[in-house]
């Protein structure tokens, strides 16, 4: 993790919420896919949008900050607080969920997708009712998804704090839990609305980069 | 409608050269089979934009695929089989067995056919609607056939097959149905629901909690449109059964239109008490409800009558409506309350405002016997049938191909390509 990124990061998101879960769904994102690249402010700006399923005005904001925070420089800038550097560790440091997108793991485009697809969910139904949100997430734990990897179900289980699945899931995992985590999404929310989110999700991830080596599109067919 | 009016002129003019420009009852009534021919075939576009607007615009292309197919493959099933079953020399009663195939010889006989192969495809077309964004293609079609071929022609040889000495089981009871209020509305109306118990609601129709999700049609001017031309055609489908001589035409077309306007009343009536909004999807439907309602007993009905029970059909439609979401039956048009459940109330209506012989309870006991009948009939049969074909075929499509849509998945086709909001392909 690039340290000086990491407080450009912080302190840009903390300028777009104040939710803490939020901020740490997003810094987790950045340090997970982008962590060790140079600071791309376009690039990061989209991919957290398409991440947390932010609007146009979250993203004018979300841009607006990173540019400013990285003008000011690293020595002006907040430290990143122990919560979210810690929880990155602790998902390094446990085996069980070792191949959940540890930090600093290269991922097939198709997961890095799916994971900003699911979030993108997440995002949206925390905007719309966090009631709504809690079933979602309760309907996933508890029905589960068949026919995919112990270690992608195991990955469902902390859905709430944002999806991370393992590289190692494969195209058919993916596309099952986008399918499954929409129809989830269709019983709580009902399809009309379920399939706007699920649109506007599949458009956000059109502009990402991962875009160009694998069709999100493809996430929701056979 | 140009053709119609050709035909009239051909027709006049050559009754003009025939018979010293005196025309024919004969004539003038085969004229006006004919026309009613038309308005009836007429009536599967008001089905297909009723029920195309009534979808989500993702499976649009299904369903009106869905309509126009079934009236070419069930008619012919209805031709081959149906005719036969239905107006054949009855065995006891219960189904004929002559006429299959037929190929009649002169001119009025040939309109008789064309016009029940007009009706059996309006009993075949009413479940497509309810079955929508789920039921997949070819397994309605078999479906359409055999409701065309085999159930509604079963039925209806009981209510109007037979003769004098050897009628339909039905019609020896004293069992009166004018143009097929249950015949064919409440058949097709119980068949769908046997399909529909079968199938099961749309995905997040009902929610796990119990809640009732909102799906609205895409394009609710088709509903509006689509009821319309229902509306039009009706005078076809009722005034066809007007008497050779049409001295009860004008009183049969006007309790159509009071029906219809009875249960707009009705539906707006309802409405308004349960401050529900005044819902295009209902006020059409319970006008729809109320042309139902009358069908049974336009000939028989005064014109008070048939504002009344078209009136009561209004509101049946949308009680029912709520009725059956509180059941989990998925119904995406209505096409339960509006063609089952109208058409028994309509048929029971005959036994209680039978002009001038008005709450004989013989009758409404007769009435009430053949509604029973039709329920156990098309809803037994169309469940059995349905569930055979499920044992040879998948019925529902994938939870994938229901999320992606039945255009894309069915048929490889987007209905508004140019400005549908979809992640959907074409090309896939």
């Amino acid at each position: 993790m690039n340290q000086q990124n990491a407080k450009i990061v912080y302190a840009a998101l903390t300028r777009l919420t104040e939710d803490r879960g939020v901020i740490k769904q997003a810094f987790d994102h950045w340090n997970s896919h982008h962590g060790d690249a140079e600071l791309d402010v376009v690039g990061l700006t989209e991919s957290i949008v398409a991440f947390l399923g932010l609007d146009t005005g979250e993203k004018k904001v979300l841009m607006v900050s990173l540019h400013s925070a990285s003008a000011r420089g690293a020595g002006s800038l907040a430290d990143v607080p122990s919560y979210l550097i810690g929880a990155s560790n602790d998902a390094i440091n446990e085996s069980a969920i070792a191949t959940v997108a540890a930090p600093g793991v290269n991922k097939p485009p198709v997961v890095i997708l799916a994971d900003a697809y699911c979030n993108f969910i997440n995002g949206a139904l925390r905007k719309l009712s966090n009631a709504d949100r809690e079933e979602w997430i309760e309907a996933i734990r508890d029905e589960g998804i068949a026919g995919v990897k112990p270690n992608v179900q195991l990955a469902l289980q902390s859905i709430d704090d944002g999806l991370s699945l393992p590289s190692d899931a494969s195209e058919d995992d993916c596309k099952t839990v986008c399918h499954e985590l929409t129809l989830f999404l269709s019983d709580v929310i009902g399809p009309v609305k379920a399939d706007e989110i699920s649109y506007k999700a599949i458009a956000a991830l059109l502009d990402t980069n991962e875009a160009s080596r694998f069709d999100p599109r493809e996430l929701l067919e056979d | 409608m140009k053709w119609v009016g050709l035909l009239f002129l051909g027709l006049f003019s050559q009754t003009a050269i025939a018979s010293d420009a005196v025309v024919s009852s004969d004539l003038l009534y085969s004229v006006w089979i004919a026309v009613c021919c038309f308005l009836v075939l007429f009536m599967q576009v008001g089905f297909l934009l009723l029920e195309g607007g009534l979808v989500r615009s993702k499976n649009t292309v299904n369903v009106i695929l869905k309509n126009f197919t079934d009236v070419g493959l069930g008619t012919a099933g209805y031709w081959l089989i149906g005719f036969g079953l239905m107006f054949g020399v009855s065995y006891g009663g219960l189904f004929g067995t002559t006429s299959f195939a037929p190929s009649p010889s002169n001119s009025s006989d040939t309109l008789g056919l064309l016009y029940n192969m007009m009706f059996a495809a309006t009993a075949a077309t009413i479940m497509s609607g309810a079955v929508a964004e789920r039921f997949r293609f070819l397994p309605y079609l078999v479906g359409a056939v055999v409701i065309t071929a085999i159930i509604y022609p079963i039925y209806g040889s009981w209510v109007w097959g037979g003769d004098d000495a050897n009628p339909g089981w039905l019609r020896g009871l004293g069992f009166y149905d004018m143009a097929g209020a249950t015949v064919v509305h409440s058949i097709g109306g119980w068949a769908a629901l046997g399909a529909l118990i079968l199938i099961g609601p749309r995905r997040g129709r009902f929610g796990r909690k119990g809640d009732v999700h909102v799906i609205p049609g895409h394009n609710l001017p088709y509903v509006a449109i689509g009821g319309l031309i229902l509306w039009f055609g009706w005078f076809g489908f009722n005034g066809g059964a007007a008497k050779e001589d049409f001295s009860n035409l004008g009183q049969i077309l006007l309790n159509t239109h009071l029906g219809s306007i009875g249960g707009i009343c009705g539906a707006i009536l309802w409405l308004s008490i349960n401050k529900k909004g005044f819902l295009i999807t209902s006020i059409v439907n319970g006008a729809l409800g109320g042309l139902v309602s009358v069908t049974a007993g336009a000939d028989v009905f005064s014109v008070g009558s048939s504002l009344l029970v078209g009136f009561i059909g209004g509101i049946f439609v949308v009680v029912s409506s709520n009725l059956l979401a509180n059941f989990k039956i998925d119904d995406v048009v209505g096409a339960i309350p509006v063609h089952g459940f109208c058409g028994a109330w309509g048929t029971l209506a005959v036994g209680f405002f039978y002009q001038g012989d008005m709450f004989n309870i013989e009758r409404i006991i007769v009435q009430l016997i053949g509604v029973v009948a039709a329920f156990v009939w098309g809803l037994g049969s169309a469940y059995a049938i349905f569930w055979g074909l499920r044992k040879i075929t998948p019925i529902r499509v994938s939870s994938r191909e229901e999320q992606r849509g039945l255009d894309i998945s069915e048929h490889k086709e987007i209905g508004y390509s140019d400005f549908m909001t979809t992640h959907a392909r074409a090309d896939v």
